[in-house]
Order: C-alpha cells, then structure tokens, then sequence
C-alpha cells in the first residue's frame, strides 16, 4: 500500500516537472521568435498602418504559439493560477513592450505634455490652479505630485524611464487586481482567467500610458473589486409581498441575482476596510476628473441592485467629489461652468464629438479605424451573447452588467474633449471581457477538447490581431522622435517668459519643460478662416503672427510629427504642410533659429520688424 | 493568504523597510532600486497585511502595489498643497508609517500566539 502510494507521489511529481519543463520551454520559444522579430523590425520604414507594418512573421507566430499554450492550459482541470499567470504575464510582455524596446523616447506626445507638469512640480515645488495652459492637471495633481516625489527621490534623469516603463507596471498590476473582481463575479476558474486575458485584447483605447487615467484606472477596479469582495450584500429574506406584485418580482429578481455569484469574503476588521476605501478613493479624487464620476455612478448602480450592502461607498465617492470639485479645484470649475452647462445632457452629442469621418482619413488610418470598430463591435457582440448564454442558463451576472452600464452616465454630463466614449468603454471592457468570457468558456465545454481548444486559440489570435492593429495603428504620427525632443529642449531652455509659440498641430512631443513660459497656437486649430489666410499666404500671415509686440519672444515650430498627423488625419491636404515649411525656408522675413531631420523652429528675422 | 505566506510577506516587507531606510544614509548599489520597490510595494503591503483581508497572493501584492502609490500619491499632493514640498520629508513620513504598521502587526502576532499557547 505504502510503496503504491510512493510510486503514485513520484509519477505525480513527475508529471509536476515535465509540466514545468514543457512551459519553460514554449516560453523560451515564444520570447527567442519575439526577440528575433523586434531585432528586425526597422522603425525607419513605418507605414500609416503604424507597428503592425514593421512587425514580421516570427512576432505573430510568438503570439500564436502563446495563444495556443494558454488555451491548452485554461481549458485543462490541473493548470494551477501560476501557470496561467505566467502566460498572462507572457502575453502582456508581448504585447505593451515592444514601443518601450524599438522607440527611442517616451512613445506619445501627451506623455511629454505630463511630464511638463510634474517638471514644473519639480521647479516649483508648487501647482498653479489658476494657470493659463494645462489648468486641469495644476486642479487634479496626485498623479503628478506622486511622480515628481518618486523622480526627486531617485534621480530626474530617471523622469522620462518611468514614463516609458509605467505602462508595464501598470498591467502588471492590473492582473491582480483583475483577478480579485472576477473572482467576486464567479467561480470557475476557466472563464476567470480568459476574461483576464480577453480584457487586454478588448480594452484597446490606449489610456495606460504615462498619464493620471492610467494611475487612476487600477483604483477605480480595486474600489470594485474590494467592495465586491467584501460589502457584498446577502441574499434578502424572501418577499412578504405578493408574489404577482411587480415588488414581489423584483424581490425575487434581487434574490435569484444574488445568490448566483459568489458570496462575500471575510473582512476581519471594518476599520481597516473603511480607510482602505477612503485612501482609495481620495486618491483617484485628487488625481482626475472623469473617473471619480464613474465610480459614483458604479457605486450606486450597485447599491440601488443590492450588490453592494453599505451606502457609505457610495456617499464617501459622491462627497469627496464634491468638496474638490467646490473648493481646490472650485475656480477652475467655475470657469468650465457655462461649457459644462451646455453639455450636460446632449448624450448624443457627446457621444459622437470623437467619432471620425473616414472619408477624410489617409488609406491606412482608415483600415486603423475600420479594424478598431471592428474590434469594438465584435467584443460587444460577443459580451452580449455570452450575457443572454447565461440569462438562459439562469444566471443573472447583475453587478457585472451594472459596471458595463454605469460608467455610460459619464456621457449625460461631459464629452471630455470628445473622447467620453471611448474612456467609457474602457470602464466597461472589463465587464465586457467578462461576458465575452462566458461565452467562450461555455462553448470550449460544449464542443470536443481538439474543438474548444481550437475555437479558443483562433478567436483570441483574432482579437489580438486586431488589437495589435487599433492600439498601434496611429504610432507613424503619435510616436515621439527624437529630434522633436530635442528641438523643444533647445527652444524651452532659451525662450523667455511670455513666449508665443506657433506649432502645426499640438501633436508632437513638446510642453515637457518650462511649458508656463509659452502661449501655445496650433495652426491646424485655427478657425477656418483664419486657416484660410495662413494656406493663401503663409509667410505674410505667419510673418503677422509673430509680429506681436504682447510676447517678449516668438516662434513658430514644424515637426515630422505634425505633419504625419495632420496628413494622416486628413486635417490640411496632403503636401501643404511641407509647402508652408518650404514657403518660410525660402522666405527672408524668418530665420531659421533650429533645424535637425525632425523639426525645424523659426523666428523673425532681424530685419523684418519683429 | 495562508499563515505561512502572511509569515512570510511580513518579513519580507520589514526587510524592505530596513533597507529602504538604510538607502536614506548609505549610497549603496542598486539603492535607488530598493526605494523606488519600497515606495512600490511596502506601505501599501504593511497596510493590506494588517487589514486581514482574505486576498490570494496574487490580489494580496497587485492591492498592496497600488495602496502604496495612493498612500505616496496623497502625502505628495499634501506638500505641494500646504508648500512644504520635500521629497525626503515624504519618504521618511512613509518609512514611519509603515514601520508603525509593521510593529502593531507584529504585536498583533505575539498577542495571537500567546493566545494560542494558552
């Protein structure tokens, strides 16, 4: 007896190695074809469909093989948490790396607009809440009080390196995170941990680089997910109302939506979960403006469907929203008040103020956007019928459908600079990964082992090729070059106080150092006919500009970015860019104060009045 | 957490503690790494460890991860409101916070085996 169950623990451990064995060296594989395919990738020859252009095959054959392994793994019953956490991790090493690898610098320009502010921070030791530029981040600064802090304590030099690295971490610790509020969703380990993997693929918008959204978007799932977790409400007692009555079914719809998620977890101290929440959530209040909305919104959603027992959530959100917004930040609100009023209630209109017209778009930003609302279709698609997939198995997922709504709210007061939607549907993805998820998981059971595992890898490699395409596919013009950072180095370090600087569009980087000594003009933002005058004639109309006795310097500044953008989106016709950089080359009235491959800055010329 | 990974975490948390303090005074290698792992992990840590929460390792470090940063992201905001703007002085509130946090646990876990041996 003994020495069968000897022999049983060593075919058991065993199996236990050559499993491990097995992982280590599909792992190796996959990081050998990735590297290989980053070493070939040439920057230099990116087209408009952005990274995907440069990839070669042995990237896509890494993320397959990757694929295929987790698919195997989930779908197995012994694959413990670790190792599809390895492969979580795998996958997002593959995926958010490679601009951190093949760029230069920071990979977007309003990653260099955030580290202008912590710079100023750094200079000040202070904010400005009544500044000119940038007003809203010198009203919500935690997140830029927390990186000058980190960047004075361990070296500046150090300040554009976490920049470029912070999308990683904040993955990284996502996955945690995400696998407590799954775990408060449902049991099964297999739907778990593809919707972790589903949500890197759907959440495509883009918002986890260097910036407060990204720092306050794993607080806004940790307050969920604690209060998942922890301030779940228990099954009500059954109704003593009749059971016709539309009370009695809402009692039983409570009820039934209850009991079917997993039940709360013990708290061993209220205490400590109250200043975990309160902590929490001053943290995002002082840090952003959108997302203590939404995370009002969830909270109440959650209260009012019973799947959260305590108001106190909810009311400490609410408040401590409204003394910012009333009293640190209450001059710059005030200021906002006669924009917010206008927008407050045009759902429609801010719903669609960042829905582009293709038709203006160059060919391959329109394939870009074609693909990201592809991508944005399928994932709802999918997440609804997973949904209904479990509605007619008679489960009723209340709190994940209510965090798929809720952040929507957000739209009846703001457009936030027309980008509303899509922060929106990066509160929901998520959720939505979640019912994608169930739906996954519940076809793999249905169909073959080889059949599910199969259906499994190729919807994920589809999502991911997709995703690949929409988060990447603008980095042609959005990618920081170098020689643009250089160049506004040269002119930030030289200009005085009160400058004016003219920019083609305001997408470069810039704005990183000294940014309060300029007033900013972009040509491409211009009304119409003010545009109109500088296309006509621009050295007479540019030359006009700068001519101006209120500034103690000015400047114009024209990038490789800018120009890309502004083609690429189809904002002036393609070459009148250049020909307006050409037309002030060969003009005398400016001088050339900068010039490398990526930017050109120009100013006045002696001579001509200025 | 099981016992002995709460067993586990805290020592490993007030070793952290230890050597982000003595990377205050001695410029030592990879001291700006051990700060910036601190700042990252060990405020957060000694708060969730004493909170008792029922957490799985992985939710454990992801809540510790981004409790640091919240705990670090609000004394910071305080300084430049109030204009005492002093990173040191913000590293050392930290290193006291988080040491009081760890002595209470500690405490905690004498009082609980004493209890046990009872």
């Amino acid at each position: 007896m003994l020495s069968r169950l000897g022999v049983a623990i060593g075919e058991s451990m065993q199996d236990h190695r050559r499993k491990h064995w097995r992982l280590a060296a599909i792992l190796i594989t996959v990081f050998v074809l990735w590297s290989f395919a980053l070493v070939q990738a040439d920057v230099a020859r990116m087209s408009d469909f952005g990274l995907l252009s440069i990839l070669p095959l042995p990237f896509y054959l890494s993320l397959l093989l990757l694929t295929i392994s987790f698919s195997i793994n989930v779908t197995k019953r012994r694959s413990g948490d670790g190792f599809l956490a390895v492969h979580v991790a795998a996958l997002i090493v593959l995926l958010f790396t490679p601009p951190m690898l093949l760029y230069e610098t920071v990979r977007l320009p309003w990653a260099w607009k955030h580290i202008g502010i912590v710079d100023y921070i750094l200079r000040h030791g202070t904010i400005d809440t009544a500044i000119d530029v940038e007003a809203a981040y010198h009203n919500w600064p935690g997140f830029f009080a927390l990186i000058a802090f980190v960047a004075e304590l361990t070296g500046i030099e150090r300040l554009s390196a976490i920049a470029k690295w912070s999308p990683l971490i904040g993955h990284l610790a996502l996955l945690g995170i995400l696998l407590l509020v799954f775990r408060c969703l449902i049991e099964d380990r297999r739907t778990i941990w593809i919707a972790i993997w589903v949500y890197y693929l759907a959440n495509w918008i883009g918002q986890d680089y260097f910036s407060p959204q990204a720092f306050v978007f794993p607080i806004y799932l940790s307050v969920i997910g604690v209060v998942l977790a922890f301030l779940k409400a228990s099954p009500p007692p059954h109704p003593k109302i009749g059971q016709g009555s539309l009370a009695g079914h809402w009692h039983l719809f409570i009820q039934t939506a209850v009991e079917t998620e997993p039940g709360r977890r013990n708290a061993a101290s209220a205490g400590w979960l109250v200043l975990i929440l309160l902590v929490l959530q001053i943290a995002q209040t002082i840090s952003h403006q959108l997302t203590p909305v939404a995370m009002t919104f969830s909270l109440l959603a959650l209260y009012i469907f019973r799947r959260m027992q305590p108001l106190w959530p909810f009311i400490v959100a609410f408040v401590l929203f409204g003394l910012w917004i009333n009293w640190p930040a209450g001059g710059f609100m005030a200021l906002e008040l006669s924009h917010l009023q206008q927008l407050a209630g045009d759902v429609l209109g801010n719903t669609s103020a960042n829905i582009h017209d293709l038709s203006g778009l160059s060919d391959g930003q329109r394939l870009v956007a074609i693909i990201s609302r592809l991508l944005t279709g399928t994932v709802l698609l999918l997440a609804l019928a997973g949904g209904v997939m479990r509605l007619f198995r008679g489960r009723f997922d209340v709190s994940a459908a209510l965090l798929v709504l809720a952040p929507f709210s957000v739209l009846l007061l703001h457009s936030y600079d027309g980008e509303g939607l899509f922060r929106t549907f990066m509160f929901a993805s998520p959720f939505l990964a979640f019912f994608v998820a169930c739906l996954l998981a519940g076809v793999t059971r249905h169909l073959s082992r080889h059949w599910g595992r199969a259906v499994l890898s190729t919807v994920l490699f589809l999502l991911a090729f997709c995703w690949l395409t929409a988060y990447y596919g603008n980095d042609n013009h959005t990618r920081a070059l170098p020689g643009e950072i250089q160049a506004f180095r040269f002119l930030a370090e030289r200009a005085p106080e009160n400058s004016l600087l003219i920019e083609g569009s305001p997408d470069y980087p810039s704005r990183f150092l000294n940014y309060e000594n300029f007033t900013y003009v972009s040509i491409v933002n211009e009304p119409q006919d003010s545009l109109d005058l500088v296309l006509d004639d621009p050295v007479d109309e540019l030359g006009l500009w700068l001519d101006n006795r209120r500034y103690a310097a000015t400047y114009i500044i024209l990038t490789e970015s800018q120009r890309k953008g502004i083609e690429a989106l189809g904002l002036l016709p393609k070459g009148v860019f250049n020909g307006i950089k050409q037309a002030l080359l060969q003009s005398d009235r400016f001088d050339v104060l900068f010039q490398n491959e990526a930017a050109t800055i120009f100013t006045l010329g002696a001579d001509s009045g200025g | 957490m099981s016992e002995v990974s709460a067993r586990r975490t805290q020592v490993t948390l007030s070793i952290g503690m230890l050597l982000a303090a003595l990377a205050l005074w001695i410029d030592y290698p990879l001291a700006t790494a051990v700060k910036i792992a601190f700042i990252l992990i060990v405020p957060g840590g000694a708060i969730m460890q004493l909170s008792g929460l029922a957490l799985s390792l992985f939710e454990f470090y992801a809540l510790s991860l981004i409790m640091s940063l919240a705990t670090s992201a609000l004394l910071a905001t305080a300084a430049v409101y109030l204009g005492f703007w002093s990173p040191s002085l913000i590293f050392y509130v930290l290193l006291g916070m988080t040491a009081l946090l760890l002595i209470i646990d500690l405490w905690r876990e004498g009082d609980r085996l004493d209890d046990d041996e009872r």
